[in-house]
Parts: C-alpha cells; structure tokens; sequence
C-alpha cells in the first residue's frame, strides 16, 4: 500500500522543512512571526524555491516559481500550500508521480 | 586541423566513457586591449578533440556550466567525458571580469568585442582541437550569436547554439518581480538542492545587460542574417522569458538567411534554467551531437545540409 500523502501544511511543516532545506537554525518562534516577510527573517528567495520544492516532493502538490513571489510572509506560504493541497485532492485523480533519480546524488556543488 | 584518414576514421568527437577525468582550472583570459577575463577552463584527460566557449545568462557566472545536483549532468562533466574541451568565460560584468569599478556591466556589443579579442587569442594560443564552437544561455546566448555574426571570429568557429533566448520577449525583464518569477518554472523540475546551491552561481545583473536585454528586439534583426555557421536555439518547454509558439519560431527561422542550417529545438521537461534540471544531460547530450555535426560538416565536408551526402 502506497503511503498516503499529508492533507494539511502546518506551520511546523514549514519549521521543519526550513530547518532541511534553507539552514533555518530553530532561533526563532515561526508561529509568533506569520506575518513577517521571508525576506526580514533571513530567507531568501533561492531558500524559498529550495522550501518550496521540498513541500512539494513531500505533499505532493505542484508549485511553480511565479507562485512563491506571491509567497512573502509565512502565513501566505502555509495558506498557499493549503490551498494547492486542496485543488490537488480535487482535481487529480493521482498524486504527482516523483522523478526518479538517475543519479548518484552530490553532496555538495564543487 | 582534424584531417580524416579514411572511411574508417573515427568522428570528431571521441566518446570516452572510461576517461579517468577532466582536469578542470580557473584561468585568466587577456583581451585585444588589456582586459582580462576569468574563466573555468575544463578539458578532458586526454588531447582535446574540440573545443566549446560556454557564456552564462545574466545573472549568473561561468559556474552555470559547471555545477549540478546529479553527477555528470553538469555541462562541463558531459561534454569533457566526450573528449571536449570547455572554456566557459565569466562575461565582462561577471566573476574577476568586471573590469569597471563601479559595476555597471557592458551592454552588447561591448561584450561582443571584448569577447571577440578574447577568444581569437584563446585560439592563437591553444590547441582547440577540431574546432571551435559557441554554447550561450539567455543573454549568453545573445552574446553568442553576437560573435558568430563577428567579423573577427568568422572563421574560426563551427557553430552556435544557444538556448533560453529567442527573439520575442514574452515578458519585459524590468517589469516588477519579472528577475524572480521567470528563471525556474515549475519547482519538480529541478533535483533537490539545486536552488540552494544555486547562490553559488547567482549573482546581481548588471545595469548595461538589463538595458541591453531590453533593446534586443531591435538588435536581434541586424545580428542574425551575418551568422554564417550552423545555428541551433533550443527553448524549454516551460520557457518563460521568451515566445515560442510555432508562428514565432517560423518567424525566428526566416532571419538566418545566411546560415547553412538552422535548428530549432524543445527540450521538454525544461524550465529556463535548462543546465540545471533533471534533463540538463539530456540537453547537453544534444548539445555535443549538433557540434559532432557542425564539425563534420566543417572540416570532412560529409554532408551538406540540402539533404545530399
């Protein structure tokens, strides 16, 4: 049995998935700063596609790079992927299949 | 000069699969007046049986060739595990080669002189091997296509080949969050840790190139018809910079009136940032096959592109 995917993003998700891929280090409290823009907090824009894609191979939805600049605060973040959640049970009868690596994967760029 | 022995002679590009590696260093390239330019300068093991100069997109530095998430995708990797030699110069603006204090960047046809000066003592000074061509991405490509109608390169060059670059904006590179919204298309598209890794390769856009950027479709017209070697121009299939429905390609086509093949090409599963996805060896696969066939053509004469062997 495939493992079901998550059908809400929290704003733990989104600690959680800032801490994996964009360095963030836990110092601050993200639920007392939602409406804060990345940008002030210290992410930027390569961060949140990194964050972005993250919460897409692991929820499954589909984001496109001209949706995260509609994405400045975290609050926007968490309803914008809620609200992909939501059009993706909807509309899909299946979850986007991931690409399959082809390759050994490099730890670091050289 | 690569020189053919026989029917049984091998192609120009050797497939070396089991090379034990490139050597890969930073160089610094002088120019006709003075200037210098850094460049990463990657050639196979072995003697190099061509050579590629690769330009970077506005942007970016000459790492754009050299960096991928997956092993061996990167275009440097691929392309020197095929004997090529690689020269990918950070453009006047970019890396050690901004020559201006104050940043500003070089428009166009600057670049293309600087570059043009450049490349022709590369070549004076070095062994390229069968031939020279030119990769450009986005505004490299540009600048690509600017040398391949330059006098002073005319014959020294195979080919050119560029992607992310038409002649139809579809978007104005100065319209409000235009710099953040267009580069990547869909996220999936690209292996994990590739935007992370990316700041490594990203850097600010210089002033001239925006202006020049904006003024290319007046520029595009006069440029085109001088290209006298085989062109290719290959557009993701999630470009988003650029038109490139069938009617601005068939439009884009009749300019080369002079080159003696045109290609147009769509790599699918694409977003503009066409080196760094998931099918970026896919590309640079097909990048190497049309040099093969640029350099057949220029140096044994097998083909000719009206369809006669």
């Amino acid at each position: 049995m495939p493992t079901a995917m998550p059908t809400l993003f929290t704003i733990d998700d989104l600690e959680r998935v800032l801490s994996q891929g964009a360095g963030f280090d836990g110092s601050i409290d993200l639920h007392e700063v939602l409406d804060r823009n990345f940008e002030e907090l210290g992410f930027d824009s390569l961060a949140m596609l990194e964050t972005a894609a993250r919460v897409e191979r692991e929820f499954g939805v589909s984001l496109d790079e001209s949706q995260i600049v509609n994405m400045t605060t975290l609050r926007t973040f968490v309803d914008s992927v809620n609200g992909s959640l939501v059009r993706t049970e909807r509309e899909l009868p299946g979850r986007i299949v991931e690409l399959t690596l082809v390759g050994p994967m490099r730890s670091s760029p050289r | 000069m690569f020189v053919p022995a026989g029917p049984e002679s091998r192609s120009p590009i050797q497939s070396r699969p089991d090379s034990p590696g490139a050597y890969t260093r930073q160089v610094v390239l002088d120019g006709r007046d003075g200037e210098r330019l850094s460049a990463v300068l990657a050639e196979p093991a072995t003697r190099a049986s061509a050579t590629l100069v690769a330009l970077h997109g506005a942007g970016m530095t000459s790492r754009y060739f050299t960096e991928h998430q997956l092993a061996a995708a990167s275009f440097v990797d691929v392309a020197t595990s095929h004997g090529v030699a690689v020269l990918c110069i950070d453009r006047p603006g970019y890396g050690m080669s901004r020559c201006a204090t104050d940043n500003r960047g070089y428009a166009l046809g600057a670049q293309v002189d600087i570059l043009a000066g450049v490349i022709s003592r590369f070549v004076d000074r070095s062994d390229v091997g069968a031939g020279l061509g030119l990769l450009g991405h986005s505004f490299g490509g540009k600048v690509a296509l600017g040398l391949a109608a330059n006098e002073e390169l005319a014959g020294s060059l195979v080919s050119v080949d560029v992607s992310g670059c038409g002649h139809r904006l579809a978007r104005k590179p100065d319209d409000p969050g235009a710099l953040v919204g267009n580069n990547w298309g869909p996220l999936r598209l690209y292996p994990p840790g590739t935007f992370q890794a990316s700041k490594g390769v990203v850097v600010d856009v210089p002033r001239a190139e925006m202006a020049a950027a904006l003024s290319w479709a007046e520029t595009f017209p006069g440029l085109a018809p001088r290209v006298r070697v085989p062109v290719r121009m290959t557009f993701a299939e999630h470009e988003k910079w650029w038109c490139h429905r069938p009617n601005d390609l068939a439009d884009l086509r009749e300019y080369f009136v002079h080159a003696p093949r045109m290609i147009i090409d769509e790599q699918l599963s694409a977003g503009h940032n066409i080196g760094l996805g998931w099918t970026a060896r896919a590309y640079h696969l097909s990048v190497l096959d049309f040099f093969e066939e640029s350099l057949l053509w220029s140096t044994q004469g097998v083909m000719n592109f009206s369809g006669a062997v």
